[in-house]
């Protein structure tokens, strides 16, 4: 995990999203997801290449599973972009980075 | 060639199905006339599959197909796997490079372009791999092929006769889970990358869907 990629939990994540000055991407994962761990690896890129632009996070559904309710997570990983504290869009699913940098992109 | 009836198949899974993988795949290799290859895409856990095929036979003849677009950590892993293994490693490439293709039709196509998916399936893989099983000729091709990664695929099982390429297909892990797997690489300290997509597989797993109570609690919450 890279030091850009904050692990947010029940306590931390409304103050996180609603204080944040960039939108913010919250990926909704877990362990035993092997898909999860694909889209890993791109989430630490794209954290390093949008930096300053916009702020991934990660949520743990195991540890956290009420964010996960509250927010219909039904498959992970799950990708929620917020922007000024409310859902921007909502991504499911492993894809190519490419694809996935285009749909943050344009938010930022 | 040889002609594998139905019966025959399916008494060969019989038989098989209580031996342990490296007992199927060296009856694979006894089978195959010294005419077997074993497919990878360098994908999670083909480690495990690429050591139990060279236990069997040090130089079978390794098939990959590089489409041109893994990811960086994929070709890494490809390097140490073909060098720590001594791989007998046969690369098809497309005809046309990436670059080439990227500049004519532009960025891979998403699943929402299913045409342009499928011409990019066989452009980039399909004709490389059958250009592949054409020179290679084999009569046994062993893969990693597992029941948990297409469960909707009915018909499948360790021993299958693939019309396409007139070979008999094989996969020795075919019941395993990914944890049986995890123990297969810890046990023979084999590495495992995670970091793989390949755009082109439409039937893919890119979710995990959570359990039925998940979406119940959501539906309301």
């Amino acid at each position: 995990m890279s030091e850009k990629i904050a692990n947010l939990t029940t306590d931390t994540f409304q103050s996180a999203i609603t204080s944040a000055t960039t939108p913010v991407l919250v990926d909704f994962w877990a362990p035993w997801c092997g898909p999860c761990k694909a889209i890993a690896p791109i989430l630490e890129e794209l954290a390093a290449e949008l930096d300053g632009k916009l702020k991934i996070v990660k949520v743990n559904i195991d540890e956290n599973d009420g964010i996960a309710v509250e927010y219909g997570v039904r498959a992970i990983p799950t990708m929620i972009l917020f922007k000024g504290g409310a859902v921007a869009e909502t991504l499911v699913g492993m894809m190519p980075k490419a694809a996935l940098k285009a749909k943050v992109a344009a938010h930022v | 060639m040889p002609d594998f009836s139905n019966e025959t198949v399916n008494q060969w899974n019989a038989q098989l199905r209580t031996q342990s993988p490296l007992d199927i795949v060296r009856w694979a290799i006894a089978q195959a006339g010294g005419r077997a290859l074993v497919s990878t895409n360098f994908r999670p856990y083909e480690a495990a599959i690429l050591h139990l095929a060279v236990q069997a036979q040090a130089d079978l003849p390794v098939l990959w197909v590089d489409h041109g677009y893994n990811r960086p950590a994929t070709y890494r892993h490809a390097e140490e796997l073909t060098a720590r293994l001594k791989l007998n490693l046969k690369p098809y490439l497309p005809r046309v490079t990436a670059a080439h293709r990227d500049a004519i039709h532009g960025p891979i196509p998403t699943t929402e372009d299913e045409a342009g998916l499928k011409k990019f399936s066989a452009v980039m893989k399909l004709e490389p791999f059958q250009r592949g099983m054409k020179e290679l000729a084999p009569t046994v091709w062993i893969t990693a092929l597992r029941k948990v990664q297409n469960p909707n695929r009915a018909g499948l099982d360790i021993v299958s006769a693939d019309e396409n390429f007139g070979a008999l297909k094989v996969s020795p892990f075919f019941y395993c889970s990914d944890a049986e797997l995890d123990t297969y690489l810890a046990q023979h300290q084999l590495p495992n990358e995670w970091d793989y997509f390949d755009p082109a597989k439409a039937d893919e797993k890119r979710e995990c869907g959570l359990h039925a109570a998940w979406g119940k609690k959501a539906v309301n919450a």
